[in-house]
């Protein structure tokens, strides 16, 4: 990490509520521009809402995110997103898939061309140009998806729990993949997911997003060396962080919020 | 757990077995031994039926006549103008009117009850307003036969713009899909399919459509045929004719289903 120079992004006091229900209460975080913030915290928290406002999908109702110092209303072009159900078009393949947002911006096609191949090659879906979305598996699929976002060469990634629908074996050789990527071309990354040891694995910085509405309840640092090797998941220093994020989420919760954080999680569980 | 993946996996193999009916010889073994068995069976309940209801052959002779040097091709010559006139104004129309009604919600609000009012009202009742409104040409026949083969896919565009799931509209906004490009690249491929169901029926509709705006208003064209045959009680010709339209339509909804089919290449599996 270099010294902290402006932050990449910086989510301000975001509040945000649905109808009468609050989702959001005064959130606030930063990501460096070379740094995976993980977003940990329990199904139906707010997490992908988050996500979504940052990516400019949603409106905050009070609060600011920018990014670069430009304030979000919109979707920016310097901003990728990895979604939870790969949200791949069934009627492109593989390669126009990846294609897509180049084309969108009318980029030449020679150096689309060139762009995706390389985007391709570093998924590891060579030979599947031409399938379809439904006839590749969905670790193929969410691959297609990180070389979808990858390939805008964002300066900002977002990732909404992408491995969670995927099964676990080939969940863990994507997220080592994904940090093998991420080690060649370090960005500024915003990592949701629900679980705590992929929060720790990934992240520079674990936030611990919880309570309804969900607010920061807490802040690690994540110290382990990268790149990040397999070894790391056994390490005394990886076993600590994993145990003080679960005290964070499930321990004795402070300053009175016992009661209704026991509703929240309880009403989201019954929503789904 | 395994029980249920047990149950699955002979459910999907069940699922395959009933798609693959579907395909090559067996499908046509079966259409042929069906036609065989109505021809055998006409042929039966036409000899013992005398003048009123002629035998399969008899009707194969006078369609032969009337193909040969009767009126039956001149007819067919003008009532496929007012078929195909009426078939591309149901196809241009149904689409525009659905998709309007799907995507713009004043339209919608505006509209929608006199949709499902036409829908639901017998064109027939209305063939005495036409002919008043618009005299007994050609295009008051072909607004007879629109008004009869629109219906499904106006509906078939409209519900299936309407069912296009957000994942496609958030990663098409979230790559900086402008409106045109979103109707593009998003809502025509998604609808594509939903139109084509329509456009099969309408297929064989706007047959119906045309056979009926030429009976109810001046007749010409194959209708005249069959007035005529029916009111000379020439069973043979009355039944040529129907037969003749028959085969028609199957061909004609057999084009369309070829042409679906390479439309829509990627619903279907490589294997399956
Ligand atoms: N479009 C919406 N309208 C109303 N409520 C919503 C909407 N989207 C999400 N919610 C609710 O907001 C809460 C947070 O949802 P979400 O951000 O998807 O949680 P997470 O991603 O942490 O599982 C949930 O209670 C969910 O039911
Ligand atoms: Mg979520």
């Amino acid at each position: 990490m270099p010294p902290s120079d402006d932050p990449r992004l910086v989510v301000d006091n975001a509040s945000l509520h649905y109808g009468a229900l609050d989702v959001l209460a005064d959130v606030s975080l930063t990501v460096q521009s070379r740094e995976i913030v993980s977003i940990v915290g329990p199904s139906g928290c707010g997490k992908t809402t988050l996500l979504r406002c940052v990516g400019g999908l949603n409106q905050l109702n009070g609060g600011e995110i920018r990014i670069d110092g430009q304030r979000v209303e919109k979707p920016l072009p310097m901003v990728s997103m990895v979604f939870q159900h790969f949200g791949l078009f069934p009627w492109r393949n593989m390669w126009s898939n990846i294609a897509y947002g180049l084309m969108l911006r009318r980029t030449p096609k020679a150096e689309i061309a060139r762009r995706v191949d390389a985007a391709i090659e570093m998924v590891g879906l060579k030979g599947f140009e031409k399938s379809y979305p439904h006839q590749l598996s969905g670790g193929m699929q969410q691959r297609a998806g990180l070389a979808r976002a990858l390939v805008m060469e964002p300066k900002l990634l977002l990732m909404d729990e992408p491995f969670s629908a995927i099964d676990a074996q080939t969940r863990e050789q994507l997220q080592f993949e994904l940090l093998r990527i991420w080690d060649r071309r370090p960005t500024a990354m915003m990592f949701v997911t629900h679980s705590i040891d992929e929060a720790v694995l990934m992240g520079d910085r674990v936030v611990v997003l919880a309570g309804r509405p969900a607010h920061v309840r807490a802040l690690r640092r994540v110290d382990l060396p990268r790149p990040r090797e397999r070894s790391v998941v056994t390490s005394p220093e990886f076993l600590n962080l994993r145990e003080q994020v679960w005290h964070d989420l499930f321990g004795q919760p402070t300053d009175g919020e016992t009661a209704s954080r026991g509703r929240g999680v309880r009403s989201a569980a019954g929503r789904k | 757990m395994t029980a249920v993946a047990a149950a699955s996996a002979s459910l999907s193999r069940r699922l395959a077995r009933l798609r693959s009916v579907h395909a090559g010889p067996i499908r046509l073994a079966c259409y042929a031994t069906s036609l065989v068995l109505l021809f055998a069976a006409w042929q039966a309940f036409g000899d013992s039926f005398g003048v009123l209801f002629v035998p399969f052959t008899a009707t194969v002779r006078a369609l032969w006549a009337m193909l040969d040097r009767g009126p039956l091709l001149g007819a067919l010559w003008v009532s496929g103008e007012l078929y195909l006139v009426s078939l591309a104004l149901s196809i241009v129309i149904g689409i525009a009117i659905g998709l309007a009604l799907a995507r713009f919600r004043l339209i919608a609000a505006a509209f929608e009850p006199y949709v499902f009012i036409l829908y639901a009202t017998p064109t027939i009742s209305l063939v005495p307003f036409i002919s008043v409104i618009c005299g007994f040409g050609f295009w008051p026949k072909v607004l007879v036969s629109v008004l009869i083969s629109i219906f499904p896919i106006l509906i078939g565009v409209m519900e299936g713009a309407r069912s296009i799931p957000n994942q496609h509209l958030d990663v098409a906004a979230m790559f900086g899909s402008s409106e045109g490009q979103l109707w593009r690249d998003v809502v025509v491929p998604y609808v594509t399919p939903h139109a084509m169901t329509g456009i099969k029926q309408s297929i064989a509709l706007a047959m119906a459509g045309t056979l009926v705006g030429e009976f109810f208003l001046n007749p010409d064209g194959l209708a005249a045929v069959l007035l005529e045959g029916t009111t000379t009680l020439d069973s043979a010709s009355v039944l040529a004719v129907t037969l003749f339209v028959a085969a028609i339509a199957v061909l004609l909804v057999s084009v369309g289903e070829l042409i679906e089919r390479r439309l829509l290449r990627w619903r279907h599996s490589a294997i399956g």
